[in-house]
């Protein structure tokens, strides 16, 4: 496989030289491999930018060596001086700043066996497809899984870094606990809640039943009701009230009648609560 | 863009401080009735009509005032005495158990302790009772028995 850029200069990973086609004084510059990888890197997003993560792990951390800003820095000055040795301006390699490098040049590639060109687009560069499929060391279930490694590797780039993770992490952890504390705010007892029944209504009046359903008695609740509210001189159509009725008379030793009074004001809510409580022992 | 996730994290950090600081506090219920219970034996009529106050603090402690008139076998006897629970749901379920403390009598209570805790509060100091609170529609408090309800109060 080889490349070449800017139409003069030949890349060719195998041998880690780039060098003058056609030189007459075969003029060329010897690549150490990490230089090397880092150049085939480049040439494979095609002239677009490269970021400095991708590269440290594309070209040192995926051959299990250390990456490092520093080596990162040297290996571009190093490639910057070959394409200079080469009669190409050191701009051949851009940096951008804060994000990574970037590889300014005209780019096509050629075959191992064949010094034709294999394919190019309307603007002579070779599509990133081409060049994978060109590249013998791997087979094409290793281009396959390359080309999802480079595509989720720009997307997840920023994710991946470990700073940015401490980052997430803490805002996500300081926002789950700003949460959690709006639910311990809250008495415990807010959460619990009774559904009175309905016996019924009459005029300004709703009678219901606490705990026990209606459907627990085994007698006219509405009539008993009806009758005790009269016995205890409750009437409908002075105030809207709500009265809580019930009765417990299956004991053996005491009947018990529960009655309260909240009159509702005009907001809808309770501006107070009288209890009645009738305990009655039962003589057997 | 690394100075500003710092400042921003450390702005969220000191709004989080301060809220826990000064905000983060369980909500405390106040609670009140009228409350009027006749009790009914073969040798004994008893009648008590108070004006009951609950306090319950949201970690767990709070107090009952009974404020008011016993008539028992037609003799009077004021009543005006507090009592110091504490109280804890470990199951969640809504059952709660109470513990009184102590039983504060204020000194116009004239009620003799054996008439008051045969006939409405069977419950002495260093008793554990079960109780139920729950909230009812708009701003009450039922409490009750495992049976029978005792009262609604009215929350402040």
């Amino acid at each position: 496989m080889k490349y070449i850029i800017n139409r003069s200069v030949v890349f060719e990973p195998q041998f880690g030289t780039l060098s003058i086609q056609n030189d007459v004084l075969e003029r060329s510059f010897t690549l150490l491999p990490p230089a090397c990888r880092l150049l085939n890197e480049l040439i494979k997003f095609e002239g677009k930018p490269v970021t400095r993560e991708h590269l440290l792990k594309y070209v040192w951390e995926d051959y299990g060596f250390t990456a490092s800003d520093a080596n990162l820095n040297n290996n571009i000055s190093t490639l910057r001086k070959g394409f200079e040795t080469l009669e190409q301006p050191r701009s051949i390699i851009l940096t951008i700043p804060r994000g990574g490098f970037q590889l300014s040049a005209h780019l096509e590639c050629l075959s191992i066996n064949s010094d034709d060109l294999v394919s190019q687009d309307s603007t002579g560069i070779p599509s990133l497809k081409d060049v994978q499929l060109l590249n013998a060391p791997f087979n094409k279930e290793e281009i396959h899984e390359k080309k999802n490694k480079i595509t989720k590797g720009i997307f997840f780039k920023k994710i991946d870094s470990s700073k940015a993770k401490k980052y997430y992490f803490s805002c996500s952890l300081i926002v789950s606990i700003i949460v959690f504390s709006f639910f311990l705010n809250d008495n415990k007892i807010s959460k619990y809640k009774i559904s009175p029944e309905l016996i019924y209504k009459e005029a300004g009046c709703s009678v219901y039943t606490l705990d026990k359903k209606i459907a627990d008695y085994n007698i006219d609740l509405k009539g008993f009701a009806s009758n005790f509210l009269k016995k205890e001189k409750i009437y409908c159509s002075e105030k809207k009230m709500d009265l809580f009725f019930e009765i417990n008379n299956e004991r053996e030793r005491a009947e018990i009648y529960f009655l309260t009074k909240c009159v509702v004001d005009a907001s809808g809510k309770y501006s107070n609560c009288e209890n009645k409580r009738i305990i009655k022992e039962v003589i057997q | 863009m690394k100075h500003w996730m710092v400042f921003f994290l450390a702005v969220l950090f000191c709004l989080c401080f301060f809220y826990f600081l000064f905000f983060n506090k369980t909500k405390t219920i106040f609670c009140v009735s009228e409350q009027v219970v006749n009790v009914m034996t073969v040798d004994a009529t008893a009648k008590m009509d108070t004006s009951t106050s609950i306090l319950l603090y949201g970690d767990g402690k709070g107090l009952v005032k009974n404020l008011g008139r016993i008539v028992f076998n037609g003799e009077n006897f004021e009543v005006n005495r507090t009592l110091y629970i504490q109280y804890t749901d470990d199951d969640n379920d809504g059952i709660y158990n109470v513990i009184i403390n102590e039983e504060k009598l204020s000194p116009g209570d004239t009620v003799p302790s054996e008439i008051f805790h045969k006939y409405f509060l069977p419950e002495k100091p260093g008793d554990i009772f079960l109780v139920k609170m729950k909230i009812l529609n708009r701003n009450a408090l039922v409490i009750s028995g495992l049976s029978n309800p005792y009262f609604i109060c009215k929350t402040q």
